[in-house]
């Protein structure tokens, strides 16, 4: 090997030591660089699979299919024909025997009574609504009598029928498997969860009015906030003069970014609904709550997007005779649009998950159906997690509230890439 | 300077008197006095941070954007004081177009380019004349054949040279009586210098021409006449920081003050 460096300088030595040092030490760096990365990767990574793994199981229901006969002798042993006494009856009786005999259970006696028990909690909540509903339903309420009004539901008594019913905590309990053997118990796409509405019944949990109720609410909360913090930062930015004025405003600005969301829906609460008399729980209230945790975000960007317009435009639109206005409209404002959008998307992202203010102001979710406008209440998507998950622990609203997650989830990553997209065509053009 | 030496023949087009520009404290222009004559070509020169480029700017009041800058004396555009109240900026820089140093074509299409002044000064009334002022503007920066066929064409994807000629049809298109350059060629390179010079000659038949230049060269080669400003420190005994002006052959020649002569002989600057 030949010597670069002659020995006898130890100065060189020196030099090569200090060098070997260096190496070590951006070695080092490098590696811890790398160890962050992984373990921000693989926190990630433990989070999404949960999501996924419980989300998509979410996605697909077990059903059970039964062929129930709807026996006169249960449902109105006296023969009276009253439709408000069928009304009365527990139709989830009529699917007990029927799992009974698949099962080869004893109908009756003590030997069986806790594997009886355990094929009862297979049946979903709803299963006893959905049978009563074919044999008698309510239309509404007699006005003198205000007794609920009764109508045959078309299928008459005696009838045999195949019905598919919700399921219950099919993956925990024994006689699952037994029955998914027998074809009683088949996956099936969980269609309603996009279809349906909040529900107790988690076989019917839907996720239609989360959805429309948070498009109503971003929808609110972008004619809101969009207009106002446009002009507030084209005012501060162009026409404002520096003073401790707008310097006070600015400094509040950022701060109002700080402010913990809940904050705000406290506030909501009281300004909105108490004082303005809105409607509580709807996307109206919802969507301007919301606005004032996008307002500063939406402020930031569009100043740094308003500041990093070339002065030259300015300059030479001014030169020709131009106002600040009409160069700001013609030139400053559609260059710096694409950055304006951008933090507009991304702070819209962050509404879309917003869940505590919501809470407070109350869409909650309770009331059953798509919102059609935004007056009506409605939950939005976030609070959609948590009113899939319910208030005790079942797998399957776990499951649930992971699907709901995946759509959020799935929604703000077409939001940020929309706004990734928009950054790179308008660096492209620039 | 009193030696402000104009032909009779000179018609006067803009006239100062004892011109001060100040950015907060800091006096940048002091007690200015001359007159620019009307279609020709006045050359700016002098040292970096002389007030050339500031001096050009008061001209249009384009320094009334800065934030603390303050103008006294006078400066009357034919006769009218454009510092006057009820002066309108609008109405002024229509007059008095302005030309940058680097060019600054609007992120839009040629034709629009060119067609922002007419429209927001209401110069036309039917789409054939604006379509007809374009043109004659193209004309008149000598663009007109290069450009043509690619008038819908982004004005930010001609070449440099081209870039300034089109800042130049802008500035002509809402018909201006002068044109202020600020080192109009300094980011080109030479053969669209020699094309923007060439313009700026023939432009001088039509308009009165003012251009800031760091080259003497230049200034030689288009002015008819030229202005030496001189640089702080302004102290009580500089009694203006325009050393001289007078025409181009005779400040570049025979230079009265002898600072002139250093600077035009390259001993400084």
């Amino acid at each position: 090997m030949v010597q670069i460096i002659d020995p006898k300088y130890k100065v060189a030595d020196y030099q090569a030591q200090v060098m070997r040092r260096r190496r070590a030490k951006s070695r080092r760096f490098q590696a811890m660089g790398i160890a962050a990365l992984a373990a921000a990767g693989l926190m990630l990574a433990a989070l999404l699979s949960s999501i996924f793994y419980n989300g998509v199981q979410g996605l697909f229901e077990e059903r059970m299919t039964v062929e129930v006969t709807f026996d006169p002798a249960k449902i109105d042993p006296k023969g009276t024909g009253d439709l408000a006494v069928m009304r009365k009856f527990n139709f989830d009786t009529l699917v007990y025997p029927v799992l009974y005999e698949a099962l080869d259970i004893k109908v009756k006696g003590r030997s069986d009574r806790d594997k009886r028990r355990k094929v009862k909690q297979l049946i979903g909540l709803g299963a006893s609504n959905q049978l009563r509903t074919m044999i008698v339903q309510e239309v509404g309420r007699d006005p003198v009598s205000d007794e609920p009004v009764l109508v045959s539901g078309g299928t008459q008594l005696g009838d045999t029928v195949t019905v598919e019913l919700t399921a219950l905590s099919t993956a925990s309990n024994p006689y699952a498997q037994p029955l998914r053997d027998l074809g009683i118990l088949k996956t099936r796409f969980n269609g309603d969860f996009f279809t349906g509405v909040n529900s107790n019944d988690p076989g019917y949990y839907g996720i239609l009015d989360a959805l429309v109720g948070s498009f109503w609410t971003l929808l609110v909360c972008f004619l809101a906030s969009f207009p106002v913090a446009v002009l507030a930062a084209v005012y501060l930015e162009e026409f404002a003069p520096r003073n401790a004025i707008t310097d006070f405003i600015e400094v509040n600005i950022n701060n109002l970014a700080a402010v913990p969301s809940i904050v705000f829906g406290l506030m909501g609460a009281f300004v909105f609904i108490y004082v303005f008399g809105m409607p509580g729980g709807t996307a109206l209230v919802g969507g301007l709550v919301l606005s004032l945790l996008t307002l500063p975000t939406i402020i930031v960007a569009a100043r740094a997007a308003i500041r990093s317009v070339p002065g030259s435009f300015r300059e030479a639109a001014l030169g020709l005779g131009a106002s600040r206005q009409q160069a700001m409209w013609s030139f400053v404002l559609p260059y710096a649009m694409p950055g304006i959008i951008t933090g507009t998307i991304i702070g819209l992202a962050g509404a879309l998950g917003e869940t505590a203010p919501l809470l407070f102001i109350g869409m909650v979710g309770f009331q059953s159906g798509v919102p059609a406008t935004p007056l009506e209440g409605t939950p939005s998507l976030a609070v959609g997690i948590y009113n899939a998950f319910g208030s005790q622990f079942d797998e399957l609203k776990n499951q649930l509230s992971n699907s709901t997650i995946i759509v959020l989830l799935f929604l703000l990553m077409l939001l940020n890439g929309t706004a990734a997209y928009l950054r790179y065509r308008s660096e492209k053009s620039k | 300077m009193s030696e402000i030496m104009l032909g009779s023949d000179d018609e006067i087009r803009i006239s100062c008197k004892g011109v001060n520009v100040a950015y907060w404290d800091n006096l940048a222009i002091k007690n200015v006095s001359m007159d620019i004559p009307s279609k020709q070509v006045t050359a700016f020169i002098g040292p970096s941070g002389c007030g050339k480029s500031t001096f050009l700017r008061t001209l249009n009041r384009m320094n009334d954007t800065i934030d603390g800058c303050r103008v006294t004396g006078e400066i009357k555009l034919d006769g009218s004081d454009i510092y006057a109240r009820g002066m309108d900026t609008v109405f002024l820089r229509q007059w008095v177009g302005m030309v940058f140093q680097k060019p600054n074509p609007f992120p839009k299409s040629i034709y629009e380019n060119v067609a922002y002044g007419p429209r927001i000064h209401g110069l036309f009334h039917t789409k054939a004349e604006l379509d007809d002022i374009v043109e004659q503007a193209l004309h008149g920066a000598g663009l007109w054949d290069e450009v043509k066929d690619r008038l819908r064409d982004p004005g930010t994807g001609l070449s440099g040279g081209q870039q300034q000629r089109l800042c130049i049809a802008r500035a002509i298109a809402v018909n201006p009586e002068v044109i202020l350059m600020d080192e109009p060629a300094s980011a080109l390179d030479p053969i669209a210098t020699r094309k923007i010079e060439e313009l700026i000659h023939t432009l001088a038949q039509n308009y009165t021409i003012v251009i800031v230049t760091h080259s003497m060269a230049q200034a030689q080669r288009v002015a008819d006449k030229t202005a030496f400003f001189y640089a702080v420190p302004l102290t009580e005994d500089d009694d203006s920081n325009l050393i001289e002006f007078g025409d181009t052959k005779q400040v570049f020649e025979s230079p009265i003050d002898e600072r002139t002569r250093q600077y035009v002989e390259g001993a400084f600057g």
